[in-house]
C-alpha cells in the first residue's frame, strides 16, 4: 500500500509496530512544538496579568516558567530531531529534510524552532544587561524584548511550518486508508490551532496601539490594516479547512481570552508601588478583537473568488472587505467595551485596571481626546488603512502561496 | 519583564490628566544613559566595551548612600540604604540592630506621589549575620521616595522612615564578556536565518523522496541574498531605535542637577554672594524642571550653601542666603581668603526630594585693615566660617604611600584640633588603620574645653551638630547630621505624606505657598536662639536625636571612594559655631 505520506511520517507499516495511540503515529515532535507553542502564548499572558497585578518578579517567576518551557521543549525536541538526522545516516526522515552547511540536516519547521529557542536565549543576557543599563522596563517592545518575543514567534512558527510540511505531503495525494484519513484530519487540526496562537502572540505584539480605547481612531485600522491582512490570508490560503481563518480567528480568540477568564479567579496582590488601584485579584487582560467575524467574510470571498480572479484583485477585494467589516464591529465593540457597564464583567473584562493606575480616571470609561479624530482625519487614517491592507493581503497571498508548497 | 500594553497607554494618559502630580514627577530628575556600541554595532564591530560608570552628582555630591542612624522605641539601629542607579530598580537596604530585641524587619517602598495608601506590602528582609538584616526593595518610580522599615519584636513594635531619591545616575557601556557573547549569538542567529531563509525557498519545497532539481543551489542563494539584505536592514532599523532609546535616556531620564551661576560682587565694602537658579533648560524637557516655588526649609534655613577653597580646601564657609525670588539667593560673605571655592547649595523641594546644586566661584583677595574687617557682619547668625592648614596630604596621593596613612589632623598627625574657644575636639573611637570605602561608620567626636574637661554642647539649628565631608577633589561632598546622611526636610516631608491617607498629592497654590514659607523664614531668623532651637526641635518631633553624652556628637557615614577626605564638624557652645576639622584617608 502506497502511504499518503512519502517518508517524513513513519509509514503506516512502520508505524503498526508503535500501535496506534492518540499521536496517529505522527512524530511526537509534531505534538511537542504545538505544545510550546501554547505555553508561549499563555505564558506571556500569564505575564502581562501579573504585571498589571502584582508588578514584580524574578527570573524563574510563574509565568516565565510556562514559556521557558515552551522555548526548552521546542528547542530540545527540535535541535534532537536535527541532530538525530545528522548523525543517524540511515534515518528515513533524511529524505524529508533540507541539508545545510554541508553537514546537518533538519526539517525546516525544526530549524525556525532552534532559531528562535535560541533567540529567546540570546535575549536572556541583554535584557539583563538593559535593566542595569536603562532600568527594569515597562514596555512591551523594547529592543531586547523585541528579540524574545522574535524567538517566542519563531518558535511557534515553526511549529505551524512543522505541521504545514506533514499536511501539505498528503495535499494533492489520495488518500485511501483510514488511518492516512485521520492523519490527514489531525494536521489540519494541529495547523489552525498553531497559526490561531501565533496569531495570539502577534495581536499582542501590537496591542500597545490596538486597545478598545483607540477603537475612534485610524490609527487603530492602519495597524490591524499591516498586521491582519497578511497573515490571515497566507494561513488561509495554507489550511486544508473550508473555513480556516474563521476557524483560526476563533482559536486565537479563545486563547487570548482563556488566560484570562480563569486568573481572573485568582488572588492577586501588587507587590511594587505606587499602588493606585488596590486590586485583591488578577486584572484580565482585554477583551480579543472580533476577527472571526472579517474572517469568516475573508473565506467567503475566498471560496468564491480564489483561481478566478488573480492574487492583486483578490487582495484588493481582500482588504475592502476586512478592513470594513473590522471598522464596523470594532468601532462599536469598542464603545461597548469602554463606555458600557454591560462590558464590566468576568466575561468581557472591561471592569480590568492595572494596580498602578488611577481606578478614579476620569477617562477610564469614556475615550480619552487625544483619541479623537476629525472627520477628515479619521477618512485619510482609513485610506491609509486601506492601502496598508492592500499590500499587506497581496503579500499574505504571496506567503500563502509559498506556504502550501512547503514539504520538507 | 513585559509590560501590559494598556498599562502602558493608561500610564501615560492618566500623568497628562494629573497636572500637579507631573509637578512632583518633574521635580525629579530620571534617567536615560549612553553607551557606546551598540549590540547591533556589535555584529560587525564586535568585542571590547569597557564597563564603565561615571560619577554623577546628585542630591550629596557623589555619596548616594542613605543612612540613618535612630532610636525609636525600643529599638537603636543603624539602617544603610544603596539607592538603584537607574530607575526602575531596586534599592540595597541593610538595618544593623544595635540596640532591643528584635525579631523581624519588613522594608516598603513609600513614594511621595502616592503615600501611605499607594504604597505596595512589605518585605520581610533576611537576617544574615550577627545583628545584620537585609533584603532589596524595589522603587518603580523616580523622585522622593522612601523606605519604611517595620520592626517588630517582644518590645514592641517600631517604624523607621529613610528618605531616598529615587533618580537614574548611571551611565553604562556593555562589559566586552557580554558584548562578545551577545555579538557571537547574534552572528549565529544572522547565519541560520539567511541559511533558513534560502532553504525555505529552495530546498523545503522539494518532496520527500526526490532529489534536488538542478537549478535549486542559485534558487537558495537568491533566497539567502534577499534574506540578508532584509536582515541587515532589519538591524539597521534596530540600531537606530537602541541610540534613540540611549538619547532618551540620556536627555530624559539622567538625573541631572539644577544648573547654577554663582558670582561674587561687593556691596558696601563687604563680598556678596549671589546665587541664580538657571531655569533655562525648563522648557527644552520635563526632567530639567523643577518646582521652585516649593521650596522647604531645612534647619530652618531654605539654601544651606557650603564654599570650600580648592585646592587645599583649608577655607570653608557655612552660609544660608536670603531667597530674594525665586530663582535668586543672596548672602553676606564672611571674611575668607581670595581663590577658586567649590559652591555646594543643597535645598529640599516639597515632595522632599533633596538635591546639591554645584558650581565654582572666584572670591577676590581683599586687603583690609583689622578695622574694616571688624565691620564684617554675617547675613545670618547662624552662617559661620573656618580657615586653617591645607590638606596634609596630595590629592591623587590615594594608595601611594605618604608620610602618614593614619588620620591627620591639618598635616599634623593626631586625632584632636583646637578649636577657636581655645576647647579641644576629639575624634574619638576612630577605627584601626586606614578607613574603608563603602563601610558603615559611626563618626564620633568630643569637645573638651581648655582644662580637659567635657564641655557642654548646645543645639546648632535644632541639631547636636553638623558635619560636612568633601573629598580631596571635590567629587564627594555629603552634609551630615547625627540621625544620618539625609534631609531632615525631606524625612519631615515624607513623615507628614506618609500620614495622608489621599492616594495622590495634590500640591497648594504656588504663591501662597513661597510667601507663607517666606514669612516662616524670616521669622525664624529673628526669634532668639533658644526658643527657635525649640521650635525647630519641635518641628523635626521624633526624628530629633538625643545626644547620649552632651559633650559629644556622632555622624553615621559609609565613605563611598577610596581617596583623602577632610572633615568640618560643627558644634555649638557658648552661643558660638565652633568647625573643628579632620583629614582622613580612606582605602578600598
Amino acid at each position: 500500500m502506497q502511504s499518503a505520506f512519502p517518508s517524513s511520517l513513519p509509514v503506516t507499516d512502520r508505524s503498526e509496530g508503535r500501535a496506534i495511540d492518540w499521536r496517529l503515529g505522527l512524530p511526537t515532535y509534531i505534538y511537542a512544538v504545538v505544545f510550546s507553542s501554547l505555553c508561549i502564548v499563555w505564558g506571556l499572558l500569564w505575564d502581562i496579568m501579573w504585571h498589571m497585578s502584582i508588578g514584580r518578579d524574578g527570573l524563574f517567576s510563574a509565568p516565565h516558567v510556562v514559556m521557558y518551557v515552551g522555548a526548552v521543549v521546542a528547542g530540545l525536541f527540535s535541535g534532537f530531531k536535527i541532530l538525530q538526522l545528522t548523525f543517524v545516516k540511515s534515518h528515513p526522515d533524511r529524505a524529508a529534510s533540507v541539508r545545510f552547511w554541508g553537514v546537518f540536516y533538519g526539517s525546516l519547521g525544526a530549524m525556525f524552532c532552534v532559531w528562535g529557542a535560541l533567540s529567546m536565549l540570546t535575549s536572556a543576557p541583554f535584557d539583563d544587561w538593559w535593566h542595569n543599563t536603562y532600568g527594569l522596563d515597562v514596555q512591551i517592545l523594547t529592543p531586547p524584548h523585541t528579540i524574545l518575543l522574535l524567538g517566542m514567534m519563531m518558535v511557534q512558527f515553526g511549529a505551524m511550518i512543522g505541521v504545514l510540511a506533514l499536511q501539505n505531503q498528503f495535499r494533492d495525494q489520495p488518500l485511501t486508508s483510514d488511518l492516512d484519513q485521520r492523519r490527514a484530519r489531525r494536521l489540519k487540526i494541529l495547523f489552525v490551532i498553531s497559526a490561531g496562537l501565533l496569531l495570539a502572540v502577534l495581536h499582542t505584539l501590537f496591542s500597545e496601539n490596538m486597545g478598545d480605547w483607540a477603537s475612534h481612531n485610524s490609527s487603530y485600522y492602519i495597524t490591524a490594516g499591516i498586521v491582519f491582512p497578511i497573515y490571515l490570508l497566507a494561513v488561509g490560503r495554507a489550511s486544508l479547512l473550508r473555513y480556516p481563518i474563521t476557524t483560526i480567528a476563533a482559536i486565537y480568540m479563545l486563547a487570548m481570552v482563556m488566560p484570562s477568564w480563569i486568573l481572573q479567579n485568582f488572588p492577586a496582590t501588587p507587590r511594587l508601588g505606587p499602588v493606585l488601584n488596590p486590586i485583591t485579584h488578577y486584572q484580565p487582560f482585554f477583551f480579543p478583537i472580533l476577527l472571526v467575524i472579517p474572517g469568516f467574510a475573508l473565506d467567503k470571498l475566498l471560496h468564491r473568488f480564489s483561481g478566478k480572479w488573480n492574487d492583486w484583485a483578490l487582495a484588493a477585494a481582500a482588504a475592502v472587505v476586512f478592513l470594513l467589516i473590522l471598522l464596523v464591529v470594532q468601532w462599536n465593540y469598542g464603545t461597548f467595551s469602554v463606555t458600557s457597564l454591560y462590558a464590566r464583567n468576568g466575561f468581557f473584562l472591561g471592569y480590568s485596571w492595572s494596580y498602578d493606575n488611577d481606578p478614579n480616571w476620569e477617562y477610564r470609561y469614556k475615550f480619552h481626546p487625544y483619541w479623537t479624530q476629525t472627520g477628515v482625519e479619521l477618512l485619510k487614517g482609513l485610506g491609509i488603512a486601506l492601502v496598508c491592507a492592500f499590500f499587506s493581503a497581496r503579500i499574505g497571498l504571496l506567503w500563502g502561496a509559498w506556504m502550501r508548497r512547503v514539504l520538507r | 519583564m513585559l509590560m501590559n500594553a494598556l498599562k502602558r497607554w493608561l500610564t501615560i494618559a492618566s500623568s497628562t490628566s494629573v497636572a500637579a502630580t507631573s509637578v512632583v514627577a518633574t521635580s525629579v530628575a530620571a534617567t536615560f544613559h549612553s553607551f557606546t556600541l551598540s549590540f547591533f554595532r556589535s555584529f560587525t564591530l564586535p568585542l571590547f566595551l569597557s564597563f564603565a560608570i561615571s560619577l554623577i552628582t546628585y542630591a550629596h555630591v557623589g555619596s548616594p548612600g542613605v543612612l540613618v542612624q535612630k532610636q525609636s522605641g525600643p529599638y537603636r539601629v543603624l539602617v544603610s540604604v544603596q539607592p538603584p542607579d537607574v530607575v526602575p530598580g531596586t534599592a540595597k537596604v541593610m538595618v544593623y540592630v544595635e540596640e532591643g530585641r528584635v525579631r523581624s524587619i519588613q522594608a516598603r517602598p513609600v513614594y511621595f506621589r502616592s503615600g501611605d495608601e499607594g504604597a505596595p506590602t512589605h518585605d520581610e528582609l533576611r537576617l544574615t549575620e550577627g545583628n545584620r538584616y537585609e533584603g532589596d526593595v524595589w522603587l518603580m518610580a523616580s523622585g522622593s521616595s522612601s523606605i519604611e522599615l517595620q520592626i517588630d519584636g517582644p518590645d514592641g513594635k517600631a517604624t523607621i522612615i529613610a528618605p531616598v531619591m529615587s533618580v537614574a545616575t548611571a551611565q553604562r557601556t556593555m562589559p566586552a564578556g557580554t558584548g562578545a557573547a551577545l555579538a557571537a549569538l547574534g552572528l549565529l542567529l544572522f547565519v541560520l536565518m539567511v541559511t533558513i531563509i534560502g532553504a525555505s525557498l529552495a530546498d523545503s519545497t522539494v518532496r520527500p523522496g526526490q532529489p534536488l532539481p538542478t537549478g535549486l543551489g542559485r534558487k537558495r542563494l537568491v533566497g539567502m541574498g534577499i534574506g540578508a539584505v532584509l536582515l541587515v536592514l532589519l538591524l539597521a532599523g534596530g540600531r537606530t531605535w537602541w541610540n534613540s532609546w540611549a538619547d532618551e535616556y540620556r536627555t530624559e531620564q539622567l538625573y541631572k542637577p539644577l544648573p547654577i551661576e554663582t558670582s561674587v560682587s561687593m556691596q558696601t565694602g563687604q563680598p556678596s554672594l549671589t546665587i541664580r537658579l538657571d531655569t533655562t533648560g525648563f522648557g527644552q524637557n520635563w526632567s530639567a524642571r523643577r518646582p521652585l516655588s516649593f521650596l522647604l526649609p531645612d534647619h530652618g534655613k531654605l539654601m544651606h550653601v557650603f564654599l570650600v577653597r580648592m585646592p587645599g580646601l583649608d577655607a570653608f564657609a557655612h552660609l544660608h542666603p536670603d531667597r530674594r525670588d525665586t530663582t535668586r539667593f543672596e548672602s553676606k560673605l564672611p571674611l575668607l581668603p581670595g581663590g577658586k571655592y567649590l559652591v555646594y547649595a543643597d535645598i529640599v523641594y516639597r515632595s522632599g526630594y533633596a538635591e546639591t546644586l554645584t558650581d565654582t566661584v572666584e572670591l577676590p583677595a581683599l586687603k583690609l585693615s583689622a578695622q574694616q574687617a571688624a565691620t564684617f557682619r554675617p547675613a545670618d547668625p547662624d552662617d559661620s566660617h573656618n580657615v586653617t592648614e591645607p590638606m596634609g596630604v596630595k590629592s591623587n596621593a590615594v594608595g601611594v604611600p605618604h608620610l602618614d596613612d593614619e588620620m591627620v589632623l591639618c598635616g599634623k598627625p593626631g586625632a584632636s584640633t583646637k578649636l577657636e574657644d581655645g576647647s579641644t575636639m576629639f575624634w574619638n573611637d576612630r577605627p584601626e588603620g586606614t578607613l574603608e570605602a563603602g563601610k558603615p561608620y559611626t563618626l564620633k567626636f568630643a569637645v573638651a574645653d581648655s582644662q580637659g574637661k567635657p564641655a557642654p554642647l548646645e543645639p546648632y539649628l535644632g541639631m547636636g551638630g553638623h558635619a560636612v565631608i568633601v573629598r580631596s577633589d571635590g567629587t564627594v561632598y555629603i552634609h551630615l547630621h547625627p540621625v544620618g546622611t539625609y534631609s531632615m526636610a525631606a524625612e519631615e516631608s515624607l513623615v507628614d505624606r506618609i500620614a495622608d491617607t489621599a492616594r495622590s498629592f495634590r500640591y497648594p497654590d504656588p504663591k501662597l505657598f513661597r510667601d507663607s514659607i517666606d514669612a516662616y523664614v524670616s521669622r525664624l531668623k529673628t526669634l532668639p536662639e533658644a526658643e527657635k532651637n525649640k521650635l525647630l526641635m519641635k518641628e523635626m518631633g521624633s526624628m530629633s536625636h538625643t545626644m547620649k553624652v552632651n559633650n559629644m556628637v556622632e555622624f553615621p557615614y559609609a565613605f563611598p571612594r577610596a581617596g583623602h577626605y577632610r572633615v568640618w564638624v560643627q558644634v555649638k557652645r557658648n552661643g558660638r559655631v565652633l568647625t573643628g576639622v579632620f583629614d582622613t584617608q580612606v582605602k578600598e
